[in-house]
């Protein structure tokens, strides 16, 4: 039913009416709602209203409008989300941490008002108005119902108000009985005044002057009376004037009586007091007999075409009876089926539900006596998906997926792919960012390695391996000492020393990426000394002589290369090796003349004596025929003399 | 009287010609003038010398018409001996065989004009 398009607005209006609408109706009985733009703020020529029309009004009380594209709904000026507004949710909490309504002062009270109900429900079928019993015995039970704090004086209220519309209709009886008795007097005047007026006709007639008040006529001798008609006429014309007045007091009177029991009607229908409400309908038309149950407003206004637009139907008093007891139906109904619901383990759809049904029907029966146990696992569900959003803004994927894992044991409907998807990407991206951090780090770019981290913490802040990469980071951090000492003892050429010490300062292979290299570079340039020197040794140690001398031209081709390397970080650097100086000088001993030869052949070559440098080649070839160093000598002296000219 | 003192003097001064000849060119068959060891330690003092070198040849290394013939003396000691290109000798030398080599201790000379010193430079081979 189109009227239920306003239902949800209801509770919106009764928490923002209750502190922006006034408490009483308002002054004005404009009904047009043009006069009470100034009390409800929006002109038309507002600038700030960008030529939008003002709302709506109904009995000087601006109606709240819902968007049902939006669920959004316009009220002074703003515009609230029905679904995620925030005082609907404060209330949906507060009821649900309530205990259910079923003391025995509630169940009492409940009685009475359905008892109220049948009862008017029968009165309503009367053909006629019921009498003034029947009236003051409802009115006695609202008074008595009043008092239960769930009735929130509302029973009251309604109460008084049918007490001053018989008030008013007493009133205006009394008025009547009083015209019926200045219509007698009227008659009684008249009746005189025909009387004397029929008098001084006949006298007249005997030559006495009509109205001669001198009433010196020496012809009949009988007084005039009209003065007396005179007055009789001004009485009856002032008792007239009174009547008016009094009729007009009647109906001035009836309107005001009939305009503010439709406003405590209406505001009782927008509070949600549904049962109030339909109460109240079905005995305006024992309180105003005259048949007339329209709700006062103009048929221009914006009220009326509001009203017939959202109901669809004329504004009447019936029509309110009608929409609360739709209101009533409703609730009911949708509380059996948020039960089922709840039976059947779809927690969500029950508390989508439930907090329209709680938002509409909080003061209905159906809604106060919710089972505890219910409303528990609704608390539950309602709870879990509060905090799932609280998970989400602070990014805390972790403990969305455990959220939506219990909210899936909760509701069998529960679909969590969207927000699955979502979370994974999100974790997803962050580790993303961690791996970029371990290779910046790897690579000794500390800067972006903190940035990356940084990047991976905004995504996902509990990141749990966002821990380990900051441990790895403190872990460099803890490397600088490690970091100095390889730098310096590599500047200073130190080689054999950082080998020495290549089980602490390996550390540094992994701050840097240039350090790796280098760290790798020493170590393989130490072994490869160390491996050679051994090999040679153990070739000297197994062939004497012979095998020292192939063991020193060994050493010393190593030598040659390394003054020649094109690594420039170690070029030059082997004789000042001690090992390698070490190892070349105990094997040019332990060859012994064949060293001798060799160096004595080579300085001779130096100095331009060929003729020796060539015997001594030949002497040292002689002494180890493996000898590339003196076979390569005595070629290149021999070419020398070939070349020469004698 | 004066005559006799004047043969006299001829004679002094032939042997001492004799000795000074001697001395520096090593002229005898055996060789016993020419010092292996002393030619390694230091070559260019058999410069301006000649000497009769008894030597079994051990290799012999040609380049362009010249040798270098590596020689083993009989003090057990290996030299080079030089056989410019164009040099006839009256035996053909060949490896293991035994000579006589009167050679002529020389220096010469690189492209460059650094000296190439020491040289021990044939100039006849007998067979023995």
């Amino acid at each position: 039913m189109k009227a239920l398009y306003i239902l949800p607005l209801i509770p919106l209006a009764a928490a923002v009416a209750t502190a922006q609408m006034p408490a009483n109706t308002p002054q004005s009985f404009d009904l047009s709602g043009k006069s009470t733009q100034a009390q409800s703020g929006v002109r038309n020529d507002d600038p700030n209203s960008f030529g939008e029309t003002p709302p709506p009004q109904l009995l000087g009380m601006e109606l709240p409008l819902l968007d049902p594209s939006t669920d959004t709904v316009s009220y002074g000026g703003g515009k609230f989300d029905v679904g995620n507004n925030a005082m609907v949710r404060e209330r949906f909490e507060k009821y649900l941490n309530q205990t259910p309504d079923d003391t025995e002062a509630s169940r009492k009270y409940r009685r009475s008002i359905e008892k109220l109900i049948d009862l008017t429900q029968k009165y309503s079928k009367n053909a006629g108005p019921v009498g003034s019993k029947v009236l003051v015995k409802i009115g006695m039970t609202l008074y008595d119902i009043s008092d239960y704090p769930g009735d929130g004086q509302q029973a009251g209220a309604l109460a008084s108000g049918m007490v001053s519309a018989l008030d008013a209709q007493r009133a205006n009886l009394r008025r009547d009985k009083a015209n019926q008795k200045i219509d007698d007097d009227i008659e009684k005047l008249v009746k005189k005044t025909n009387s004397l007026t029929n008098q001084n006709t006949q006298k007249g007639s005997g030559g006495g002057s009509i109205g001669n008040i001198q009433g010196k006529s020496g012809s009949g001798g009988g007084v005039s009376h009209t003065v007396r008609i005179a007055f009789n006429t001004q009485k009856i014309a002032e008792h007239k004037a009174k009547q008016g007045a009094n009729v007009a007091a009647s109906e001035a009177s009836l309107l005001k009586a009939k305009i503010q029991y439709q406003a405590l009607l209406l505001s009782m229908f927008l509070e949600r007091r549904f049962d109030h409400t339909v109460i109240g309908a079905r005995v305006y038309r024992h309180l105003f007999r005259d048949g007339d149950t329209t709700l006062n407003m103009e048929k221009d206004s914006d009220a009326y075409k509001m009203f017939t637009g959202i109901s669809g139907m004329p504004p009447t008093v019936n029509a309110l009876d009608s929409a609360a007891a739709n209101a009533r139906r409703d609730i009911d109904q949708s509380m059996d089926a948020i039960s089922n619901l709840i039976a059947q383990n779809k927690l969500g759809e029950a508390t989508n539900r439930l907090i329209t049904a709680v938002a509409i029907g909080e003061f209905m029966q159906s809604v106060a006596v919710f089972p505890a146990e219910s409303r528990r696992r609704v608390a539950e569900y309602w709870n879990l998906r509060k905090n799932a959003m609280v998970a989400l803004n602070a990014r805390d994927y972790g403990e969305v997926e455990r959220i939506s894992g219990r909210l899936k044991e909760l509701d069998v409907d529960y679909n969590d792919s969207l927000l699955m998807s979502y979370t994974e990407a999100k974790k997803t991206q962050s580790d993303a960012y961690l791996r970029q951090a371990g290779k910046a780090l790897q690579a000794g770019k500390e800067d972006e390695a903190m940035e990356a981290m940084a990047n991976a913490a905004v995504v996902w802040p509990r990141n749990p391996n966002i821990r380990e990469a900051r441990k790895q980071v403190e872990k460099v951090d803890g490397f600088d000492k490690e970091k100095m000492e390889f730098s310096d003892l590599l500047s200073a050429k130190r080689f054999r020393d950082i080998y020495k010490s290549r089980n602490r300062l390996k550390v540094v292979a992994a701050l840097d990426e240039t350090l790796a290299q280098q760290y790798e570079a020493v170590i393989r340039y130490i072994e490869t000394i160390d491996n050679s020197l051994k090999q040679f040794k153990e070739i000297a140690e197994e062939q004497g002589t012979m095998g020292a001398g192939m063991a020193y031209e060994k050493l010393v081709e190593m030598q040659a290369e390394n003054d020649s390397s094109a690594e420039e970080l170690f070029r030059g650097e082997l004789k000042n090796d001690k090992p390698f100086s070490d190892a070349l000088r105990d094997l040019r001993d332990a060859a012994g003349e064949f060293t001798d030869a060799l160096i004595t052949a080579q300085k001779h070559e130096k100095r331009g004596e060929y003729g020796s440098a060539l015997a001594l080649f030949y002497r040292a070839l002689e002494l180890n025929p493996t000898s590339t160093m003196a076979k390569e000598g005595i070629n290149r002296v021999s070419e020398v003399i070939f070349n020469a000219k004698f | 009287m004066p005559v006799l003192y004047v043969v006299i003097g001829m004679v002094v001064v032939a042997v001492a010609a004799f000795a000074f000849k001697s001395g520096s060119n090593s002229t005898s068959e055996e060789g016993s003038n020419f010092s292996a060891a002393q030619y390694m330690n230091r070559g260019s003092a058999a410069v301006g010398n000649t000497y009769r070198i008894p030597a079994t040849v051990a290799e012999v290394n040609s380049h362009g018409g010249s040798r270098i013939i590596e020689v083993l003396t009989q003090d057990d000691k290996r030299i080079g001996l030089f056989v410019p290109a164009g040099t006839t000798l009256k035996s053909n030398v060949r490896s293991g065989m035994e000579y006589v080599f009167t050679v002529q201790g020389r220096n010469g000379q690189k492209e460059d004009g650094s000296p190439v010193k020491g040289i021990l430079v044939v100039t006849e081979a007998e067979a023995k």
